[in-house]
C-alpha cells in the first residue's frame, strides 16, 4: 500500500507535504489524438463506457452526428463534430475527441478544498477519488476545459481517469485500444510529442496544411493529452478548444495571495485584540455597570 | 410600541424601565433573532474556514464529515441571511448614520483607550455598531449572491463562467470582512464592555451602562427629566 | 505496336460469355429506374431493358414530372449495424433517432431548421424523421438544372428501444425505395431514387 502512496505526487486540499512528491522515477504518460486521421466512428466513446461500466444515458437528436452536447458524469469522452467552412470555400468536417486533458498544473486540483479528492500521480494522470469528494464543484470552476461533471444523486464529480487502472498494469487506455484508424496513440510524453511533431511536419510539407501543429498548451504546464490539428492557429474550430487555457486568475489569487493575507489578518487580529485587552482592560470599572438586580456583583 | 417609535420630550419606551436601575435594551424578539444569526454564523464560520484552508479542513470532519458540511453550509447560509434581513427590518432605521456619528469616529482614539467620557453622545447605537450592522448586512448579500453561484455551479452554463470566477474570490473576501466584524463584535460584547453580554441574553442593562455608552438613548428613555437615582 | 503482342489479332480480348450475363456481354451505362434526367448515351433507352421489376399495382415508379425532383440515397452508419442495434442501449445512445440529411440550401427553401420533422415521399411510400441540415451535401447542376440530393439511414424500424417509447414515426426506409433489382446480382436499386421533401 505504501507503494501506491508514493505514486501520488500532488493531493488537493492537503495540509502538509505529500509523501510521494518527487519520489518516483516515472515517465509522464501521454495520449496523442491525431484529429487529422479521426473518422468519428465513436469506438473510443463505446470503449470508455464499457470499460468503466458507466450507465447508459438518454440522448436525443440535435441536428448533428455528435452523441450529446457535452460530456456527462457517466460519459467521459465525446467526439465533437464541426462542419467548418474555410476561407477558400472548401469544407472540412472536423472531429475532435474531447475529454480530460490531464494538465501538468491541474486547475481542478488547485481549486479543490477537500483533502484527497483529487490526486495527481507521478506519471501525470489526474484522478478524482470520489470517496473524498465533497461535491462543492470548485473543480468545475478551476478547469479551463469544462470537464468535471456533477452527479446530482451521488453529489460527486466524475471525469476521464486516463484508464489509470489499465495504465498501472502496463496496458494502454481503453479508447486507444479500440481506435480502428490508429489515430490514438499512447506512450511517454516525449515519445508522443515526437510523433506528433513528425505528423505535423508531414501535414505541413506533404498535405498543404500550412498551419498544422501540435496542441500542448503551456498555460497549464502542458497536458497529458495532446492533439495534432490541421490548423493549430485556430483551436476553437475543433469544438471550442481554448486557444490559451490556464487556471482562472481568481482561483490562483484565492489560493496564493489572498490565503496568506487572510490568514495573517485573522491571526493578527486575534493577537491584536488580546494585546489590546492586556494593555487597556475592559471599559468602565464602575460597580454600577456590572451590578445585577438585587445588588450582587459580577 | 415598536422599537423604532420616537416622540420628542416623552420617554420613548416607558415600559422598558425595569426595577433596580435597569432598562430593557433588547426584547425577546430581538434577542432570538440575534442568536439565530449568531448560531448560524458560527456554523458557517467553522465550515467556511474548513473549505478556506487545508490546515482547518478537520473542522469539517469534526462537524459531520466533508460531504455533510458542504451540504449544510449553504442551507445554514440561507438561515443566516434570513436572520440578517430580519434584523434589517427591525433596526435599519435606527442604524442610519447621523452627524453625531462623524464626531464619534473622530474621537475613536478615546474609545480605544477606554476614555469613554470624552466620546460624543451616541444614540441607541454608536457609530461603530452602525458600521458593524451595515458591514454584516452588505457582506451577507454578497455572500448570498456569490454563495448561490457556488452552490449551483454545475447549473451555470459555460458562457457565464465569469460569474464563477468572480464568486470564488468575492465569497472568501466577504467572509473575511465578516470575520473581522465578528472578532471586534465578540471582543466588545464579551470582554470590553462589561454588561453588554447580558443585554443580549437577559435583555437589560443598567442605567449607568446606558448613560455611559449610549447617552442619546438614555435621554430618550428618561425624557428631559433627571435620571432616576 | 500495342501491348497485346501475345494475341494473334494484336488487340485485347474481353471474356463475356452470353450465358453469364443477363445484360451482357459488355457493360454499358443506364440511368436508375427513377432518375431526374434521361440517359445521355442512349436517349431512346434510358433504363436497363432487362432490369427486373416487381409487377404488383404498388410497384410504381416516380418521375420528375410527377413532382419527384429530389434524388435520394440510403446508407448505413458506423454507430449501428443493420436492423438489430436499435435494440442495444449503447448504440441507441450514440444515434437515438432516425434522421434525414438535407443540404442547407434545401432547408432554407422549404423553411425548416435542423431538428424539425420533415416528410420524404417517393411514389410508393412516405418517411418521416427529423432533418439534419448539413453543409456537406451541395446541390448539383445537372443538364443546366439544379438538382438536390438527400440521404437517410436505414437502421430504425418498427420495434426498438426508441421506437417502443413512441419517440419516432416508425416509418421504414426501404418502403421508399424502388422495387427493381439488378438482372445479374439481384441487388435491389436502393441507392438512387426520386423523392419529394416537405415539412411534416
Amino acid at each position: 500500500m505504501s507503494q501506491a502512496a508514493l505514486r501520488i505526487q500532488k493531493i488537493s486540499g492537503h495540509a502538509g507535504s505529500v509523501a510521494g512528491e518527487d519520489t518516483q522515477r516515472q515517465d509522464q504518460v501521454c495520449k496523442l489524438v491525431d484529429t487529422t486521421t479521426c473518422i468519428g466512428c465513436k469506438a473510443c466513446e463505446v470503449a470508455c463506457v464499457e470499460w468503466n461500466d458507466l450507465p447508459f444515458s438518454q440522448t436525443t437528436f440535435d441536428n448533428t452526428y455528435q452523441t450529446m452536447p457535452d460530456t456527462r458524469w457517466n460519459y467521459w469522452n465525446l467526439i465533437l463534430f464541426n462542419e467548418h467552412e474555410r476561407e477558400d470555400g472548401s469544407l472540412q468536417w472536423l472531429m475532435r475527441k474531447h475529454q480530460c486533458m490531464h494538465c501538468a498544473e491541474p486547475g481542478c486540483l488547485e481549486a479543490c478544498p477537500a483533502d484527497g479528492a483529487i490526486v495527481q500521480y507521478s506519471n501525470g494522470v489526474v484522478d478524482f477519488q470520489q470517496q473524498n469528494c465533497i461535491g462543492c464543484g470548485y473543480c468545475i470552476t478551476g478547469c479551463p476545459f469544462n470537464i468535471p461533471k456533477f452527479n446530482s444523486v451521488t453529489k460527486r464529480v466524475y471525469k476521464c481517469s486516463l484508464c489509470t487502472d489499465r495504465v498501472s498494469e502496463g496496458l494502454e487506455p481503453a479508447c486507444i485500444k479500440s481506435c480502428p484508424t490508429g489515430c490514438l496513440h499512447f506512450g511517454t510524453k516525449d515519445d508522443m510529442k515526437d510523433l506528433a511533431e513528425k505528423r505535423a511536419k508531414q501535414l505541413r510539407g506533404n498535405y498543404g496544411f500550412v498551419n498544422a501543429g501540435v496542441y500542448d498548451p503551456p498555460g497549464v504546464g502542458g497536458t497529458g493529452v495532446i492533439y495534432v490539428l490541421h490548423d493549430a492557429t485556430r483551436p476553437e474550430i475543433y469544438g471550442g478548444l481554448p486557444s490559451n487555457p490556464s487556471v482562472p486568475l481568481t482561483v490562483k489569487l484565492w489560493k496564493h495571495p489572498l490565503k496568506w493575507i487572510g490568514n495573517l489578518a485573522m491571526v493578527g487580529g486575534l493577537i491584536g485584540l488580546f494585546v489590546h485587552f492586556l494593555k487597556y482592560g475592559p471599559k468602565g470599572r464602575d460597580e454600577e455597570d456590572i451590578a445585577r438586580p438585587g445588588g450582587e456583583k459580577v | 410600541m415598536s422599537p423604532n417609535d420616537r416622540q420628542a420630550g416623552t420617554p420613548a419606551h416607558p415600559e422598558r424601565l425595569t426595577l433596580h436601575h435597569h432598562v430593557l435594551r433588547y426584547n425577546f424578539h430581538e434577542r432570538l433573532t440575534h442568536w439565530i444569526a449568531a448560531g448560524s454564523y458560527i456554523y458557517l464560520l467553522a465550515t467556511g474556514l474548513a473549505f478556506w484552508s487545508p490546515w482547518l479542513y478537520w473542522l469539517a470532519i469534526v462537524l459531520g464529515g466533508g460531504q455533510i458540511s458542504r451540504m449544510l453550509h449553504p442551507w445554514v447560509g440561507l438561515i443566516f441571511v434570513g436572520a440578517v434581513l430580519y434584523m434589517y427590518s427591525l433596526w435599519s432605521r435606527q442604524m442610519r448614520f447621523e452627524p453625531v456619528d462623524k464626531a464619534w469616529w473622530h474621537s475613536l482614539h478615546y474609545y480605544i483607550t477606554n476614555q469613554d467620557e470624552k466620546m460624543p453622545p451616541a444614540g441607541r447605537y454608536n457609530a461603530g455598531q452602525k458600521m458593524l450592522f451595515w458591514s454584516f448586512f452588505w457582506c451577507a448579500l454578497v455572500l448570498l449572491a456569490t454563495g448561490l453561484v457556488l452552490w449551483f455551479t454545475d447549473s451555470l452554463p459555460w458562457s457565464l463562467r465569469w460569474l464563477r470566477y468572480a464568486s470564488v474570490i468575492l465569497h472568501p473576501i466577504a467572509a473575511l470582512v465578516t470575520i473581522a466584524n465578528f472578532m471586534i463584535h465578540i471582543y466588545m460584547g464579551v470582554f470590553a464592555e462589561r454588561g453588554a453580554f447580558g443585554s443580549v441574553i437577559r435583555g437589560d442593562v443598567s442605567m449607568a451602562f446606558a448613560k455611559r455608552y449610549h447617552p442619546g438613548w438614555y435621554e430618550e428613555i428618561v425624557g428631559s427629566s433627571e435620571p432616576p437615582k | 505496336m500495342g501491348p497485346f503482342i501475345m494475341n494473334p489479332e494484336g488487340v485485347g480480348r474481353i471474356f463475356g460469355p452470353l450465358a453469364a450475363f443477363n445484360d451482357g456481354p459488355f457493360p454499358t451505362f443506364y440511368e436508375p429506374v427513377e432518375s431526374p434526367i434521361d440517359n445521355l448515351l442512349y436517349p431512346k433507352q434510358t433504363h436497363n431493358p432487362v432490369v427486373r421489376r416487381f409487377k404488383t399495382p404498388e410497384d410504381k415508379f416516380g418521375t420528375p414530372k410527377d413532382g419527384y425532383t429530389v434524388v435520394c440515397t440510403t446508407y448505413r452508419l458506423t454507430e449501428h449495424y443493420h436492423y438489430w442495434t436499435k435494440n442495444n442501449p449503447m448504440n441507441v445512445q450514440l444515434i437515438p433517432e432516425p434522421f434525414i440529411e438535407i443540404p442547407e440550401e434545401m432547408a432554407a427553401e422549404i423553411g425548416i431548421k435542423g431538428g424539425e420533422k420533415i416528410k420524404v415521399s417517393s411514389i410508393r411510400a412516405t418517411y418521416i424523421a427529423k432533418a439534419l441540415v448539413t453543409k456537406r451535401i451541395k446541390p448539383m447542376m445537372i443538364d443546366g438544372k439544379k438538382v438536390h440530393q438527400i440521404g437517410l439511414h436505414i437502421h430504425q424500424g418498427f420495434r426498438g428501444i426508441v421506437e417502443d417509447e413512441g419517440k419516432d414515426a416508425r416509418t421504414l426506409a426501404n418502403l421508399l425505395t424502388p422495387t427493381v433489382y439488378d438482372p445479374n446480382s439481384y441487388t435491389p436499386e436502393f441507392k438512387g431514387f426520386l423523392v419529394k421533401v416537405e415539412k411534416a
